[in-house]
């Protein structure tokens, strides 16, 4: 079996949650993927507390970000990622619904290690999604740390 | 006054009193006038008393003449005396020859002082007092004789032959003397004349040179009275100058004011708005003249100016603003000899400014809002950005969804509904992007650099190569100039310019794309887009570059109406213009301008 590495998905949209899912369980990426709503869940599942507190499995592969979420929005989860030096090894990549200018100059500042604008088109949209899970979760070498399965 | 009248004839100002104007040669030639009348008063003065001095020696020879003359007859006297009585006998007639012998010793005492200083006459007059004691003394034998014997005729002719020699020695001797005194006389006369020429021609002479320097410092005086007048016709010329200026200073006044800040000359057309007048000014001091407020405000600036320090200040002063320059007056040699004022009414201009100053405050208010607006867009895109096309996508993702999973429980309606839904969410998506691609153009800073655009055009319809597929194109693509701009909005301009033209040949068999240029005005380059396809009705031409405004059934050719805006918006960005020629089913071609890329700006 390929060596399939855990993914984090920040999410608030549970219809993005759902379409993102299809996408990558055509690949059979689905059933590595855990799924927080929101920016602060997102941190405390990377800092082990509150509900991950008891987590026990190490960083995730690679985080995929949302860049509107309650709370705690992904350019602030980003921050504290590329800020912290025991998590600024992981990989970071951005999924958002449009390419504002600002959002990508200001990733990009921060350290993000790629930015996808989720296309309109659903057939797009899964290639995207496809070709993100599988670079990150199968091609990509994580850094020591991340936990296999 | 203006200034001083003893500096304009060059003098210092330091020792105005005990001066002296004449100038040197003026003053040498004056000496030597004085010396020249001296001199001839000394010359005149020696003449005369020679002359005097030669008038009285002549006179004495004359006398001397006369003495000599007398003592002469005086002796014949005696003679005759004595012959009257020889013949008569009688004594009385003997009265006459005492007479004659007492006369003839007053004559020679006479003759002996009028000859006391010529040595020579006094040895004359010796002898000639000796031959008129002998031939006295022959009268008084004679005489004798007679009286003892008046019958001794012989003896008698003997003294009377004795005194006829006496007689003559002594007429000798007499003679003698008379010519040495006409001599004496003609020498005197002559050294008398001599001298007179003399004190003449030192006279005249002197009278010459004093006439000469006389008039040579007369021309002299009039040559310096002449460059005095040109001076003083100088000083009246440039106060008259001056007078002209501050008389016609525009709205506001000229003052002059010396060390003790009187003011000397007040002119100017702003003068009576304030109240003043140039008599009510000049001979005043500052105190006496002005406002105290007015005074207390400026007297530190008028001394300022007095110590050759410059100064500009604004004041409030009879209901109007006003402009006061304070400068020094300076002579020639650099001293200051008085402080100008020069007062302009900038009531106008200070209004005026205080209206910019406001206009600028509300503009500033309007750009604050501008921003705040921009803002408030950039926030709205912002979030249309993010907020409407997720909706979008999740129609589109389950519409797909669904499909896949009950395309085959679904009737031929049922599926062709649901591809309607996608292809109008679809178009929705682009919709949004497009809109959004707009709004940025317009919001975005731009890049003012070169840009190639061959290259760039030549990589757009590379682009487009999948438009192009299956399709017989003749692309034309002309030797396209270097221009300044943005280099993405103009890649944006040059898609949406060519797929246009892709889209509305696309019902062509040979469709033929042009893309030319040449200069326009201004350092501007024209730039088309022509194409063969359906073209458009050239009464529509304006709706072409709007916003949503389409000249096509969306179901003849897709699209969203904002290409050619965005392309507009653009353009226009970049200081150019758009414009469109076409017909209906004879192709369109799009002309933009651009500024052309200088290799050296101006």
């Amino acid at each position: 079996m390929t060596d399939l590495k855990r993914i984090l998905y920040a999410e608030d949209s549970a219809a993005d949650v759902e379409l993102t899912l299809a996408a990558l369980a055509e690949h059979n990426l689905a059933n590595e993927v855990d799924v927080v709503s929101d920016g602060a869940e997102a941190l405390e599942y990377l800092y082990r507390r509150g509900r991950f507190a008891g987590r026990n499995n190490g960083n995730p592969a690679v985080v995929l970000l949302d860049l509107k979420m309650p709370k705690v929005d992904g350019l602030e989860v980003l921050r504290q990622v590329k800020g912290d030096p025991q998590l600024r090894a992981v990989p970071v990549v951005i999924m958002t619904s449009s390419r504002e200018e600002r959002d990508l100059v200001e990733s990009y500042r921060l350290g993000v290690n790629a930015y996808v604008v989720k296309p309109v088109d659903f057939a797009q949209f899964v290639a995207a999604v496809k070709e993100v899970g599988m670079f990150w979760a199968v091609v990509n070498v994580p850094p020591p740390g991340s936990t296999a399965r | 006054m203006i200034l001083d009248r003893a500096q304009v004839a060059g003098g210092a100002a330091d020792a105005p009193r005990k001066r002296i104007y004449l100038s040197p040669p003026v003053l040498a030639g004056f000496a030597l006038v004085l010396l020249a009348l001296v001199g001839i008063g000394l010359v005149s003065r020696r003449s005369i008393t020679t002359l005097v001095e030669t008038y009285d020696w002549v006179a004495d020879t004359h006398d001397v003449l006369a003495t000599l003359a007398a003592l002469e007859t005086e002796v014949v006297s005696g003679e005759a005396g004595k012959r009257a009585y020889l013949t008569t006998g009688l004594e009385r007639h003997l009265a006459r020859y005492e007479a004659g012998g007492s006369a003839a010793a007053e004559s020679l005492a006479r003759l002996r002082s009028l000859t006391a200083d010529n040595p020579g006459q006094r040895q004359r007059l010796d002898r000639l007092q000796a031959a008129v004691r002998s031939r006295m003394a022959n009268l008084h034998e004679s005489i004798a004789l007679h009286r003892r014997d008046p019958g001794a005729a012989a003896a008698q002719v003997a003294l009377t032959d004795q005194g006829e020699r006496l007689e003559g020695d002594l007429g000798a001797t007499i003679a003698e003397m008379s010519g040495e005194e006409r001599r004496l006389l003609a020498r005197r006369e002559g050294d008398a004349r001599a001298s007179a020429r003399r004190a003449l021609m030192v006279l005249l002479l002197g009278t010459a040179a004093a006439v000469a320097f006389l008039g040579l410092s007369a021309v002299v005086i009039d040559r310096q009275l002449r460059a005095r007048q040109r001076a003083e016709d100088a000083v009246r010329a440039s106060e008259a100058t001056y007078r002209t200026v501050a008389r016609n200073f525009p709205n506001g006044a000229l003052i002059l004011f010396d060390h003790d800040l009187r003011f000397q000359m007040a002119d100017g057309t702003g003068l009576a708005d304030t109240g003043l007048s140039p008599e009510g000014l000049v001979g005043r001091t500052m105190r006496e003249a002005l406002p105290a407020a007015i005074c207390d405000e400026l007297e530190p600036r008028y001394r300022g100016a007095l110590e050759g320090e410059a100064s500009t200040t604004e004041v409030f002063f009879a209901g109007r603003y006003r402009l006061v320059y304070l400068v020094p007056v300076r002579d020639e040699q650099g001293r200051i000899t008085a402080g100008l004022v020069m007062s302009q009414d900038v009531t106008d201009r200070h209004l005026a400014e205080e209206e910019v100053g406001r206009l600028n405050a509300e503009l500033a208010r309007g750009v604050e809002e501008l921003t705040a607006v921009n803002r408030e867009l950039e926030a709205f895109s912002y979030s249309v950005s993010h907020d409407l096309r997720a909706p979008v996508r999740h129609i589109n993702g389950f519409v797909d969804l669904l499909q896949r999973r009950a395309a085959s429980g679904l009737d031929e309606t049922a599926r062709r509904h649901l591809d309607t839904i996608a292809r109008a969410a679809r178009q929705m998506g682009q919709l949004i992007d497009d809109l959004l691609s707009f709004a940025r153009m317009g919001r975005t800073e731009m890049m003012r650099t070169r840009v190639r655009l061959a290259p760039l055009v030549a990589e757009v319809r590379t682009a487009l190569a999948e438009e192009t597929r299956g399709r017989d194109v003749a692309w034309s693509l002309d030797g396209l100039p270097d221009v300044k701009g943005d280099p993405a909005m103009l890649r944006v301009v040059a898609t949406n310019l060519l797929s246009n033209a892709l889209k509305y040949s696309r019902t062509r068999e040979h469709a033929a794309i042009e893309v030319g240029w040449r200069p326009g005005e201004d350092g501007q380059a024209v730039v088309w887009v022509r194409d063969n396809g359906v073209g458009f009705d050239m009464q529509y031409v304006d709706k072409l570059f709007g916003v949503f405004q389409r000249l096509h059934a969306a179901s003849e050719f897709e699209g969203t109406g904002i290409g050619l805006a965005t392309v507009r918006r653009i353009v226009h960005r970049h200081g150019g213009r758009t414009w469109a020629e076409g017909g209906i089913d004879q192709g369109a071609t799009i002309y933009i301008t651009l500024p052309l890329y200088q290799e050296s700006p101006a």
